[in-house]
């Protein structure tokens, strides 16, 4: 995304009426009087339709002051709802949810941003009855749900200790007297009624898990006058932390009772659970999911390819090209460990029979998912020589040189590629159609980017996508492009390569891989993009991934242990200058 | 189609305490003489449709040849599938859309349906139409936002999301792609089954999680406090509906999707069949006035979806056609993009049909309703911004003239939206912000 004249002005503004949030105190009290400040602290820049979190600082060009947005809902996302219901209530069909927005990048900061719509709260009520109707249907899994299951409605300590329990892990925190009270009524009074104590609870259920404590991530901090008026995530608080971000799922009971012991509110504390959390099997669902995100796999389904050119695009394939990326990243991440960046130009890589051929490698018998090596002259190395890369960043009928340096561009190298001009055709080969005989995309491109008006995007994209130029709209490699001779020479910054092999070594070896992904991950991780005031943060998290040989769990750690991580600044406190941090 | 005249008559009924509006079709039985309000003098509403396709159209298909009304003109080409519909329609052509293409696939589509431009992330900076046009007319039902349908769930470079309807940013209106979930919605709602019990439990329920999220707001500030009221209003819906549910009239039953249209395809694909069992639900559900206000997403900003039922292959419409970028040859792109408009205005056809067979009041839906119709573009391959598809469809409850092909080249297309408010009775003086600003209706528009 970049800065355009509207969003900085949006930042001036708010940074303009923050300063009074700022002198009148912050916290906002329940007859919402500390509100209306905190209202006009952030109310008209939202009016203005310029999000309020800070902009990219990626630019170069001088800050305004930033007013710094406070702790925010956060919606759990499909993925995170999904593992949620499943770790409470196991193996149930969970019905569609409204859908994750996409902003910035991430899922992540769409779900602290955007709001439910009136047919998204139905959704989940019908979603969230019918996975808890189908739970409680079997006695056996009640069972497993409850930690206390009544014989019959008097019971009462049972059925209160049932959903407190439940209560507990489904709001990560402990319900309060008047909560669990509230929940013990319903389940009385359904049992009541229905004469069946399981249906009461399953109805207290059900209510548990359509309040906001449940279907949002309320992280809001508590002020610490000792920690120069930041906010500081309490036990419970920092345990939702965790879980999301480590796990993308709610935090298990070991971490809760972490919590209750007060444990998790310095940095020894949050280490010990988060290296614990690592070692456990979660973890990986944690960085698939950040990964998904990162490198927009969701798109994967809908992509289509012109069946009478490319028959072999079949779900099957487009499901192990998906497993094939995870699998390389786990095996970086976890089975090794071993440097992230490696993904970026290795050559190990994890195939079917089906995916085999695309890659040109043998087929076996059986006919396993399996690990398998490159030949070291093979141009195709790194991420950017995945089939999945490759394929989605390509169009029905022919590779897109634009889509895959656009990729390249800002998921790798966090480079802004700025929108196309107004009222110009945004698909630069057209016209090209009507020319006889074939041209190589490159010289498609080419006289295009001679267009100033053109070039401001091209010139970052299309250079690195034309190196990927010998792999086809499904990834396979090709010698020859309708006969004609491939050119997939360029350069990066000045350091030339020959083909997409050499842009890949390149890539490993580019300066700001590493502070790239340290800021992909604090964006999905606080659900915003980085402030201007905390280029500090990352750049001593990037430090300490350089330290560890670039190891991504290492990285996870750093980031979870940091202050940044633990603390946040209330709604509107205006931040003048780089260095002013407590 | 024809319906009984229902056994019971009475609007208003109270349960626990609580006024409900009851869902009744809007039969003539039921009105004054003259057939423009009900019998105790509530006057009739007209409903309002959004109908939006993507990717645009080729104004040289699309403008008619000739201007004027009823026999003056004919329909183009594009047009063809709504011609039984003609006597409804009203083709608004030249109007262009000023706000500048700042974001592609963006900018426009949001100035259609909101007079203001896109913000940077794709998401609007204004409500649209709307809901602007809900908060006049439907509060007082079922669904007071409206129910929004779609049919292609693929997506256009991230343009809008999905989505035609927002309450305002960060507040979207996203379609339902299901037939089969909102056909179960209505069920309920239609009065065909027996109240369940199960009833008052969920509204015990949604109580207690509605204190829970008001307990919560002291805490929030101001944009997460809009996040959470929005919630509540989602809350109150639902409270609202099952009320409607519990005390329902008897309103018909609506068409069974499953049933009529089995092999319609998959939630998201795009099918005529699909479109039909929409039109069959929305048609039920403006009936009943279960809402006044309705959004139907054909296919949404760009979007990337393939036309396979159309002939068109599995590649996307938008690249291969939209562009045409078609390795089959710039002729073949051009005459499946043709193609491709068509197909969209058949599946509109479909809802004109059943709005058109569907009594209410003295005349029909068709009669009683104001559909607004565009897209994300005008000419695509260019990223045109002139000559914009704009189409008004249905009589407005006898305000709107139709069978009407207006011109105005250059005008503001932001007018038609703003004519449309103006017919639902908005005191607003004007409509839109910056280039998207306008204070002038089209009267021509008007019988």
């Amino acid at each position: 995304m970049t800065r355009g004249a509207p969003q900085r002005f949006a930042v001036l503004l708010a940074a303009l009426l923050g300063a009074s949030a700022c002198s009148r105190g912050d916290s906002a009290n329940a007859d919402g009087s500390a509100g209306t400040t905190t209202e006009s602290a952030t109310g008209d820049a939202t009016g203005g339709g310029a999000p309020t979190t800070g902009t990219g600082s990626d630019t170069g060009e001088p800050e305004a002051p930033a007013s710094v947005p406070g702790p925010m809902l956060r919606r759990l996302t499909a993925s995170e709802f999904t593992h949620s219901m499943h770790d409470l209530l196991g193996p149930v069909k969970l019905g569609a949810v409204e859908a994750d927005s996409l902003q910035d990048g991430f899922f992540a900061v769409g779900a602290s941003r955007v709001a439910l719509s009136p047919a998204g709260v139905a959704q989940y009520e019908q979603a969230i009855g019918d996975a808890t109707a189908e739970a409680f249907a079997d006695p056996a899994r009640v069972a497993q749900i409850l930690h206390c299951v009544p014989a019959q409605a008097t019971d009462v300590t049972c059925i209160r200790d049932a959903l407190a329990t439940f209560g507990r892990r489904a709001w990560r925190r402990p319900l309060t007297g008047v909560e669990l009270e509230r929940h013990v009524g319903i389940a009385g009074a359904v049992a009541d009624e229905t004469g069946d104590v399981v249906v009461g609870l399953r109805h207290a259920v059900w209510a548990l898990l359509q309040a906001p404590y449940f279907l949002y991530r309320v992280e809001l901090g508590l002020p610490s006058p000792e920690d120069d008026g930041r906010l500081k995530f309490t036990s419970y608080e920092m345990a939702s932390r965790l879980a999301f971000t480590l796990w993308n799922t709610l935090p298990d009971e070991a971490l809760l009772d972490a919590a209750e012991a007060d444990l998790l509110a310095d940095g020894p504390g949050v280490t010990e659970q988060a290296l614990r959390m690592l070692a456990d099997p979660r973890a990986r669902q944690g960085v698939h999911n950040f990964v998904a995100e990162l490198y927009g796999l969701w798109a994967l389904g809908e992509k289509v390819k012109d069946d009478t050119l490319y028959p072999q695009w079949t779900p099957t394939l487009k499901a192990v090209m998906r497993d094939e990326l995870l699998a390389r990243v786990e095996d970086v991440v976890f089975d090794q460990p071993g440097d992230f960046f490696s993904l970026y130009d290795g050559q190990k890589v994890f195939v079917n029979n089906e995916l085999a051929a695309i890659y040109g490698l043998d087929p076996v018998e059986p006919d396993v998912f399996r690990a398998a090596v490159l030949p070291a002259d093979s141009p195709r190395r790194g991420l950017i020589g995945s089939a999945l890369m490759l394929a989605m960043n390509s169009l029905p009928a022919r590779t897109s040189p634009t889509e895959r340096g656009q990729f390249i561009a800002e998921s790798l190298l966090c480079r802004t590629v700025p929108p196309p001009p107004p009222n110009v055709d945004t698909n630069l080969d057209d016209g090209v159609m009507e020319n006889d005989g074939p041209q190589t995309m490159r010289e498609k491109l080419e006289p295009h980017r001679a267009d100033p008006a053109c070039a401001g995007c091209h010139d970052i994209t299309d250079p690195l996508g034309l190196a990927l130029e010998h792999f086809d709209t499904i990834g396979r490699f090709r010698a020859t492009d309708q006969g004609l001779t491939i050119d997939a020479g360029g350069d990066l910054d000045g350091q030339p390569f020959s083909d997409a092999g050499e842009l890949a070594l390149l890539l490993r070896q580019h300066p700001v891989v590493g502070a790239c992904l340290v800021r992909k991950l604090y964006t999905y991780a606080g659900g915003r993009l980085p402030l201007s005031r905390e280029a500090d943060t990352l750049a001593e998290i990037e430090d300490e991934l350089a330290l560890s040989g670039n190891r991504f769990d290492r990285l996870l750690i750093s980031l979870v242990t940091h202050d940044d991580f633990r603390f946040a600044h209330p709604a509107g406190t205006v931040v003048a200058s780089e260095g002013d941090k407590p | 189609m024809s319906r009984p005249i229902p056994r019971r008559t009475v609007l208003r009924g109270m349960l626990a305490g609580v006024a409900v509006a009851l869902p009744l079709p809007r039969l003539a039985g039921m009105l004054d003489g003259n057939g423009t309000a009900y019998a105790d003098g509530t006057p009739l509403l007209p409903r309002y449709l959004t109908w939006f396709f993507g990717n645009g159209i080729d104004p040289a298909q699309w403008v008619p040849a000739a201007v004027g009304q009823g026999a003056a003109w004919s329909v183009s080409p594009s047009l063809v599938p709504l011609a039984d519909y003609k006597a409804w329609l009203s083709v608004l052509s030249g109007y262009e859309v000023k706000i500048p293409a700042l974001y592609a696939h963006k900018s426009a589509p949001a100035a259609v349906l909101t007079g203001a431009q896109a913000a940077m992330n794709g998401d609007v900076t204004a409500p649209s139409i709307d809901q602007k046009i809900a908060d006049l007319v439907n509060k007082d039902t079922a669904f007071p936002s409206g129910i929004h349908v779609g049919i292609s769930n693929v997506t256009g470079a991230g343009a809008l999301d999905f989505n035609i309807s927002f309450s305002g940013p960060n507040a979207p209106n996203p379609p339902n792609y299901s037939p089969a979930a909102l056909f179960a919605t209505l069920l309920g709602l239609s009065g065909a089954q027996e109240p369940d019990p199960a009833l008052f439990r969920r509204k015990n329920i949604l109580d207690a999680v509605a204190e829970e999220a008001k307990a919560l707001q002291g805490r929030l500030g101001a944009e997460d406090r809009m996040r959470l009221d929005r919630h509540l209003e989602g809350i109150g819906e639902l409270q609202t509906q099952i009320d409607a549910t519990i005390a329902s009239a008897d309103c018909g039953v609506p068409i069974d999707p499953d049933v009529a249209y089995p092999d319609r395809g998959e939630d998201g694909s795009i099918s005529i069949a699909r479109c039909q069992a929409f039109a069959d639900l929305l048609a039920f559900a403006f009936s009943c006035e279960l809402t006044r206000v309705a959004s139907f997403v054909f296919s949404c900003a760009a979007c990337h979806a393939p036309y396979t039922e159309a002939g068109l292959g599995t590649v996307t419409f938008h690249e291969d056609f939209g562009h045409r970028l078609s390795p089959m040859g710039i002729d073949y792109a051009t005459n499946g993009f043709h193609t491709g408009v068509a197909y969209a205005m058949t599946g509109l056809a479909e809802l004109l049909k059943r709005f058109r067979d569907t009594p209410d009041g003295a005349g029909n839906l068709l009669d009683n309703a104001v559909i607004y119709t565009t897209s994300c573009v005008a000419q695509p391959w260019d990223h045109r911004m002139d000559d914009f598809p704009l189409l008004v469809i249905g009589k407005g409850g006898g305000l709107l003239r139709g069978d009407l092909h207006h011109r105005a080249a250059g005008d503001n297309a932001s007018k038609v939206p703003f004519s449309l408010l103006k017919l639902f009775g908005s005191q607003e003086p004007s409509f839109g912000v910056t280039e998207g600003l306008v204070s002038d209706t089209i009267p021509e528009l008007l019988a």
